[in-house]
C-alpha cells in the first residue's frame, strides 16, 4: 500500500479503492431512466489506515466521495477497484461479517423506528445481530446509560428531541460491542451543546473500547475538538491525510495582530506593511497583517523601526481550522497525501 | 455456535462484545422474529386502523350476499363467489404487502437501515411480509366466517384442509411478489407489474366464477397463476356442490408446494441479484 505502513492494530485498511458510478445499461432505461449521464468518479485510490483507538475524521465538500467510502465499507455498495477490509473482512466478500463488526450510525433520524420506544429499537437491532435474550437484558441499559439516555428507556422515539435522537442511534451502533463505528455526521441536525455532549462521549468511547472510528462531519470546530487524524477529500482523491498538528505545522500561516497606543502610528505602520507587499487590515489601533516565506514574523517586527515604542501589543492569532483546510484545497494539490503514514 | 470474536488490539476492551458468528438457522429464526416484533409495533401503535381494517372486509361480503339474494344466486353459488373474492383478498396482502413496504422503506430512507442488519438479503423479503401474510389469511377467514354467518353453508370439516392450502396459497404469492420487489430494487417501481398480475390473477384465478367459463385461449394462462389452484382446492373442500371442473385439492396441494419450491428459489436468487446489481450501480436508496 503506497504509503502506508501497517501494524497488527489496523482496523480499517482501505487500499487503492476506487468508485466509479457508471450509468445503469439501455436494457435497464426501458423501465427507469438513468441517474447519471456520464461515469462519475466518486473514490479515485483512496489509501486509508484506522488504528484500534484511532479516530479519523473525514472533511471534504459534497461530493467529496466520503458516504461512498462509509457505503462500501459496510457493504452498501461495491467498490470498482482497489481493496478494502475491517479486521482483515474484505469488504467485497465479507460484508456480512463486516456489518456485525462495524457500528454504523447513518445520519438521519429516519433510520430509527419511530414508533417504538427506544428499547425496542434496541431489541430489534441486538435480535438481528444475533444477540441473545440474556445479553439484550443486561447491554440495553448499559448502552442507554451510556449515552445518557436511562430515562427515556420506554419514551417512543418520535417524542424525543434531535439530540436524544442521535444519542440513540450511537447506543444501537454500540450496542453488539463493535470493534468499529462509522459515524457519517453525527451530529448533523443536533444543536451546539448536545453535539459537544456527543463527541466527548465518543471520545470517552474510543479511549475505553479502543474502537477505530470513522466519522464524517461538516463542523471543523467538532474535527478539532476531537483531536483525530483528518482525512481531507475532494472529487474523490485524498488531499491530506495525518494529524491535525502536522496540518498545521505545514500549512498554517497565523496572522499577526499589533495593537499600537496611537491610532496615527497604526495607520503609517499599515501602509508600510502594504508597501511590504504584505496583506494588512487596519481598525483602530489594531493592525493585522498574515506574514509569509518573504515575510518572516521577524523581518515585519523589525522593520517597525521607531513605531516599536508605540506598541501596545502583540499577538499571533491562529488559522481558523476552515481557512487551513481552504488553503489545502486551494493550494495543496501538489501535496496531496503528504500527511500519509 | 462459536464464541464471540476477538480482537489483537493489545488491551482488552472494557465492553466486550457480544458479535460472533451464527448459523443459518439462527439467523433465520432472528430475522424473522425481528421483522414480526416491528410489525406488531406498528399494529399496536395504530390499534383502530387494525380493527378497521378487519371490518372492512365485511362489507364486501355484504354486498356479494345481497347482490346475491337480488339475482337469487343459490347458497353454492354465493359460497363460489365468497370463496373466490375472500381468497383473493388473502392472497392479495402476500403479492402486494413486500412492494408496498420495501417502496416505503426506500423512499424514506430506512431500507439501508434493514441492509446493514447482518443477515443474508435474501432472508429480508421473506421477513418483512411474514405479518402481512398471516393477516391476510385471518382476513380470508373473516370473510368466509361472515359468509357463514350471513347463512352461507360450509364443509366445516374441510376446514384444517382449507387453511394449509390457503397457507400454501400465500407462500406462492409471497415467491411472486420476490419477483416483483425485486423489479422494484432496480426500477423503483413495483406496482405496475403488482398491478397487472393481480388484476390479471383475478380473471384468471376465476374469483367470481369457475375458470371453465374461460375461452380456450386464455384457460391455458390460468395454469400459471397460484389463484387458480387455491380458489378451486377451496372450492372443492369447503362447498357440498362445488364447480364441475374444480380441482382435487391432493392435485392442487401438490402443484402448490411444487409452485413454491420453484417460485421461491428462483425469486430469491433473483431479489438477492438485483441487490446486487443495485449496489454496483448505487442505486439501492435512490
Amino acid at each position: 500500500m503506497t504509503g502506508t505502513v501497517r501494524t497488527g492494530e489496523d482496523v480499517i485498511v482501505l487500499a487503492g479503492l476506487t468508485k466509479l458510478y457508471e450509468p445503469t445499461p439501455r436494457w435497464m432505461r426501458l423501465f427507469a431512466r438513468t441517474h447519471i449521464t456520464e461515469p462519475v468518479r466518486a473514490l479515485d485510490g483512496v489509501d486509508l489506515v484506522v488504528r484500534a483507538g484511532e479516530i479519523c475524521a473525514v472533511v471534504g465538500p459534497n461530493g467529496a466521495g466520503k458516504t461512498s467510502m462509509f457505503r462500501i465499507i459496510v457493504g452498501l455498495t461495491d467498490a470498482s477497484g482497489g481493496r478494502g477490509s475491517v479486521l482483515g473482512l474484505d469488504v467485497g466478500t465479507d460484508s456480512e461479517r463486516i456489518r456485525q463488526v462495524v457500528g454504523w450510525m447513518p445520519a438521519e433520524d429516519r433510520s430509527l423506528l419511530m414508533r417504538a420506544t427506544a428499547r425496542e429499537n434496541l431489541l430489534l437491532h441486538g435480535r438481528l445481530q444475533g444477540m441473545r435474550k440474556h445479553e439484550l437484558v443486561e447491554r440495553i441499559p448499559h448502552v442507554l446509560a451510556q449515552v445518557n439516555l436511562t430515562a427515556q428507556t420506554e419514551s417512543v422515539v418520535a417524542g424525543l428531541s434531535a439530540g436524544m435522537k442521535a444519542r440513540l442511534r450511537l447506543a444501537r451502533a454500540l450496542l453488539p460491542g463493535p470493534r468499529a463505528l462509522i459515524l457519517d455526521e453525527p451530529t448533523g441536525a443536533v444543536d451546539p451543546i448536545a453535539a459537544h455532549e456527543l463527541l466527548t462521549l465518543i471520545m470517552g468511547l474510543v479511549e475505553r473500547e479502543r474502537l477505530a472510528v470513522l466519522i464524517s462531519s461538516h463542523r471543523l470546530e467538532e474535527i478539532e475538538a476531537l483531536r483525530s487524524q483528518a482525512l481531507l477529500m475532494e472529487s474523490g482523491r485524498v488531499k491530506y491525510h495525518g494529524d491535525l498538528d502536522s496540518l498545521r505545522d505545514r500549512w498554517e500561516r497565523p496572522q499577526l495582530e499589533l495593537v499600537f497606543t496611537d491610532p496615527e502610528v497604526a495607520g503609517r505602520v499599515a501602509a508600510e506593511l502594504v508597501a511590504q507587499g504584505l496583506t494588512v487590515t487596519a481598525e483602530g489601533a489594531a493592525v493585522r497583517c498574515r506574514p509569509h516565506g518573504r515575510n518572516p514574523v521577524g523581518r515585519v517586527l523589525a522593520g517597525l523601526g521607531s513605531h516599536t515604542a508605540a506598541l501596545a501589543h502583540v499577538r499571533e492569532i491562529p488559522m481558523p481550522l476552515r481557512d487551513l483546510i481552504a488553503q489545502v484545497y486551494t493550494r495543496g494539490g501538489d501535496l496531496a497525501g503528504s500527511g500519509t503514514r | 455456535m462459536s464464541a464471540p470474536t476477538t480482537l489483537a488490539t493489545g488491551a482488552e476492551p472494557a465492553y466486550p462484545s457480544a458479535v460472533r458468528d451464527r448459523a443459518f438457522r439462527r439467523k433465520v429464526l432472528d430475522t424473522l422474529g425481528a421483522y414480526i416484533r416491528i410489525d406488531l409495533v406498528e399494529e399496536r401503535m395504530f390499534p383502530a386502523s387494525t380493527i378497521l381494517r378487519y371490518v372492512a372486509v365485511v362489507f364486501p361480503v355484504l354486498l356479494y350476499y345481497f347482490q346475491s339474494s337480488f339475482f337469487a344466486f343459490s347458497d353454492q353459488q354465493f359460497m363460489l363467489i365468497l370463496i373466490g373474492a375472500a381468497v383473493t383478498a388473502g392472497l392479495q396482502d402476500a403479492l402486494t404487502g413486500l412492494t408496498q413496504r420495501l417502496q416505503f422503506a426506500q423512499e424514506r430512507g430506512t431500507l439501508e437501515t434493514y441492509l446493514v442488519e447482518p443477515v443474508p438479503w435474501a432472508l429480508i423479503p421473506v421477513a418483512m411480509n411474514i405479518w402481512r401474510s398471516i393477516t391476510g389469511a385471518v382476513l380470508a377467514c373473516v370473510m368466509v366466517g361472515t359468509g357463514c354467518l350471513l347463512g352461507a353453508p360450509i364443509e366445516a370439516a374441510s376446514i384444517p384442509a382449507a387453511l394449509l392450502v390457503l397457507f400454501l396459497g400465500i407462500a406462492a404469492c409471497n415467491a411472486v411478489g420476490t419477483f416483483a420487489a425485486s423489479f422494484l430494487i432496480l426500477f423503483k417501481r413495483g406496482e405496475p407489474v403488482i398491478m397487472l398480475y393481480s388484476l390479471a390473477a383475478g380473471v384468471l384465478g376465476g374469483t367470481l366464477f369457475a375458470v371453465s367459463v374461460l375461452p380456450g385461449w386464455i384457460r391455458w394462462a390460468s395454469y400459471l397463476v397460484p389463484h387458480y389452484y387455491v380458489i378451486s382446492a377451496e372450492r372443492q373442500l369447503l362447498m357440498a356442490d362445488p364447480p364441475a371442473d374444480a380441482m382435487s385439492p391432493l392435485v392442487a396441494t401438490g402443484i402448490l408446494v411444487a409452485f413454491c419450491v420453484v417460485a421461491f428459489a428462483v425469486g430469491l436468487a433473483v431479489f438477492d441479484r438485483s441487490l446486487r446489481l443495485a449496489r454496483r450501480f448505487g442505486i439501492l436508496s435512490i
